[in-house]
């Protein structure tokens, strides 16, 4: 606990009290916690923190997991040590933050469990049963005598069988789900496939013929549960990655105790009526009302205004608001939270609601290929009953054997494997991938709309013109220095000097006044320099009056991120429509879309009128990639078809967003739209691939030439074409390209 | 045609003992932190004392 005089004094305060929240208490006195740790990547790391802990005498367990960046911790004795422990390895140098598993990640863990549990069983199973089969094929070449061949299928079938039965089960629980449900998915056919080749086979077995087809059925299941843990495992991390960006932030707030002590604590535990304590330059954890401090506040985060505006006690500040330099104490009030937080939250889930879930390249196509591939199969019954005269078992035989030639083999591994690809290789490069229907959205879309503050520019400002007459300049940067304005900062960073500002007055949303080599100088507003006449444009404009002269104006401009200009360039080339929606006032906007030559821009949009745009823009046919990192921009990234944010952008737009871009640049978003391109282009070759393969054998297998010997071949052939050629889908080299 | 009744059942055997020994190690959490395991070979735990000293 630290005193609140402490606090005024500008001491940072200890988070107390915070991570005991987290702790799982197992026996009497012994509690676990999990950590997330920033910052480790090798042995010493891993080294430094086991040891350091293991000195103190009441922990009994430290583990770091390297993998998932996490320390593991148990100790005996008060709850309160999970402090100490949290101190001690910040100590060492990595930011710690808890992790809280939530409900997703136990059922993340047991489903990946599932999954190579599954794959170790099939991988076995095809192994031994494919050793078989060659002993059957050739034995039937060398005239192995009949009892051993079937034999050797029983053997077949006694490995085979219990094997689908339960490694099979994640394709066995899709496909039932969705046929009470009254949908097909892609799991329909394949389920379809696996059980009657594995049916027929057993049928075949008592009927002592050849034709088995266990290795088929085997192999089917173990090649498809190599791409569903792939693309299990691509999308683990990746939200393994979004949730830790959103842990690693998660928000104290510090509460001013009615005794004048101060608390930390979670900010979703902060009740309406606590007053908090925010520091100079901290981000506002809850909305509520000011009860004390006059600053100047950066709204950029939320609003997407780049100024900041005055505020003064009794002012409504909301969340994600960044405090100027002076502290703040804040009294939470649901009242502000209520009517500002959870009206974008409305939109947010009103604009995925919409939406609704597209449906997918895969479930597009086994929407048409599941009714004609059993289609052909009943015409194959059919045909060999009627015109072949064949018996029953037989013209089943024929029939099934379509269905595992004609399994959708191809569209079960072949998109996947180019998503795990694609996505794997952008999350090397930091790019987070929410879904893989993401990529195959994001290649389609042709109309790119960015938001402006914190996505074209930076969020600061530059100085874009000053005074001609240097005594003014100089003047001017004495009194910029001692102010914290932005606007006052980026004065004093272009222009130096060794002029000292004395008797300095601070005029709370006008400007200061000091003393400068004797005479009386002002910077600030217009009103405040008593500056003549009007101002000749609407620029963002900061006045000097020293007595040297008329008073004189310097204007400042939006600072463009570097890659602005060359991400638009590259946009355009793929004759994408360019858009710029922004919250900031017109003015600063109109400006900002003239620098990079964008036609279409709109600004002083409300969170609501950015959605309204976008479904305008969607009505009329277009596909709209929304990009944009505020917590205004959230519901129109919801309601896109497409939507990324960025890395440091509030974690309300990052839940609405299909792709997360790291850092402080557009050219991700361009590496993002050539991947995402160059995967769908591998996609369409890999299922024309898979359309030619099916063309070519659907008929070898109506006609009953379809052998378990060629069924292999095909089927194994084919998967393994169609990954290597999935491979490819690695995102091209940094940089922006054509 | 008789060694085959006895050398197919012990290599099946002998499968199922590998694929066993796998779903063991895979419920025992050894694979939990692949990147870890990589890295740990590095450290040698039979001086702790002076290991914190970098």
């Amino acid at each position: 606990m630290t005193k609140s005089p402490h606090i005024v004094a500008g001491a940072r305060p200890q988070p107390t009290e915070f991570l005991a929240a987290f702790i799982s208490s197992k026996a009497e006195g012994v509690h676990q916690l999990d950590l997330l740790v920033e910052g480790v990547h090798c042995a010493n790391c891993i080294r430094k923190i086991e040891t350091h802990l293991a000195r103190d005498p009441a922990v009994t367990h430290a583990r770091v997991n390297l993998t998932l960046r996490r320390l593991s911790v148990e100790w005996r004795g008060a709850a309160s040590h999970a402090e100490l422990i949290g101190h001690a390895v910040r100590e060492l140098g990595y930011p710690v933050a808890p992790y809280d598993p939530g409900t997703l990640g136990a059922a993340t863990r047991r489903t990946g469990r599932e999954l190579l549990r599954s794959l170790a069983i099939a991988g076995f199973a095809s192994a031994n049963v494919m050793m078989l089969a060659w002993a059957v094929w050739a034995g039937q070449a060398q005239g192995m005598p009949a009892s051993t061949q079937a034999f050797f299928s029983w053997l077949s079938a006694l490995v085979a069988v219990p094997a689908i039965a339960v490694a099979g089960r994640p394709f066995f629980r899709s496909a039932f789900a969705a046929l009470r449900a009254g949908r097909t998915n892609i799991d329909v056919p394949i389920v379809a496939a696996l059980v009657l080749a594995t049916a027929i086979s057993v049928m075949e077995l008592f009927r002592d013929q050849a034709h088995v087809y266990f290795d088929s059925a085997t192999m089917l299941l173990f090649v498809l549960l190599i791409g569903r843990f792939l693309d299990f495992r691509v999308r683990a991390r990746s939200r393994e990655a979004i949730e830790r960006l959103a842990m690693m932030r998660a928000q104290h707030a510090t509460v001013l105790l009615p005794d004048g002590a101060t608390r930390t604590v979670s900010a979703d535990k902060v009740e309406p009526g606590m007053v908090v304590v925010v520091g100079a330059a901290e981000t506002v954890p809850v909305d509520g009302r000011i009860v004390r401090g006059e600053t100047s506040i950066d709204r950029s985060a939320v609003t997407g205004e780049t100024l900041p505006e005055d505020v003064r006690p009794g002012d409504e500040v909301l969340a994600g608001f960044i405090n100027g330099p002076v502290i703040l104490h804040i009294q939470a009030s649901k009242a502000v939270a209520e009517s500002h937080l959870s009206e974008i939250l409305r939109l947010v889930e009103h604009a995925q609601m919409q939406k609704g879930r597209a449906a997918t390249m895969a479930d597009r196509l086994s929407a048409l290929w599941t009714p004609l591939v059993h289609a052909i199969a009943l015409l194959t019954l059919a045909g060999w009953l009627v015109i072949g005269r064949a018996d029953l078992p037989t013209s089943l035989l024929h029939a099934v054997t379509v269905l595992i030639i004609a399994c959708p083999c191809a569209i079960g591994l072949a998109i996947p494997a180019v998503q795990v690809a694609a996505i794997g290789g952008l999350l090397r490069r930091g790019i987070l991938v929410r879904s893989g229907d993401a990529l195959e959205r994001l290649a389609t879309a042709d109309h790119v709309v960015f938001d402006k503050t914190g996505t074209l520019t930076d969020g600061r400002v530059e100085l874009a013109s000053a005074p001609e007459d240097p005594a003014q300049i100089r003047i001017a940067s004495a009194l910029a220095q001692i102010s914290r304005h932005p606007l006052a900062q980026a004065i004093a960073k272009r222009f130096r000097t060794d002029l000292v500002a004395n008797d300095v007055v601070d005029v709370p949303g006008s400007g200061i006044v000091a003393s400068v080599d004797g005479r009386t100088a002002r910077l600030g507003s217009a009103a405040f320099c008593e500056a003549p006449g009007e101002a000749p444009d609407d620029a963002t404009e900061v006045w000097v009056a020293s007595g040297v002269g008329a008073p004189a104006r310097f204007t400042f401009a939006d600072k463009l991120r570097p890659d602005a200009r060359s991400a638009i360039a590259y946009f355009r080339r793929h004759d994408a429509r360019i858009s710029i929606l922004s919250g900031d006032r017109p003015g600063a906007v109109a400006r900002c879309a003239a620098e990079l030559g964008v036609a279409d821009f709109a600004g002083g949009l409300k969170p609501a009128d950015k959605v309204r745009l976008l479904e305008a823009c969607k009505a009329s046919g277009a596909r709209p990639l929304m990009t944009g990192d505020g917590l205004n921009d959230a519901p129109a990234l919801a309601s896109a078809h497409v939507s990324a944010s960025f890395g440091h952008g509030v974690p309300a737009s990052q839940v609405a967003a299909d792709f997360i871009l790291p850092g402080e640049s557009l050219s991700t978003l361009v590496l993002t739209h050539r991947a995402a391109r160059k995967a769908a282009g591998i996609v369409r070759q890999n299922l024309g691939f898979a359309a030619l393969y099916n063309v070519a054998l659907i008929p070898i297998a109506v006609l009953g030439f379809a052998t378990p010997l060629i069924a292999a071949a095909a089927m194994s052939a084919s998967s393994i074409l169609v990954t290597l050629n999935a491979l490819r889908a690695q995102p091209p080299k940094a940089g922006i390209g054509r | 045609m008789s060694p085959l009744a006895f050398l197919i059942p012990i290599a099946l055997t002998l499968g199922a003992l590998g694929v066993g020994a796998f779903l063991w190690s895979l419920g025992a959490g050894q694979y939990d932190d692949l990147d870890g395991a990589a890295e740990r070979i590095f450290l040698d735990d039979d001086n702790p004392e002076t290991t914190d000293d970098k």
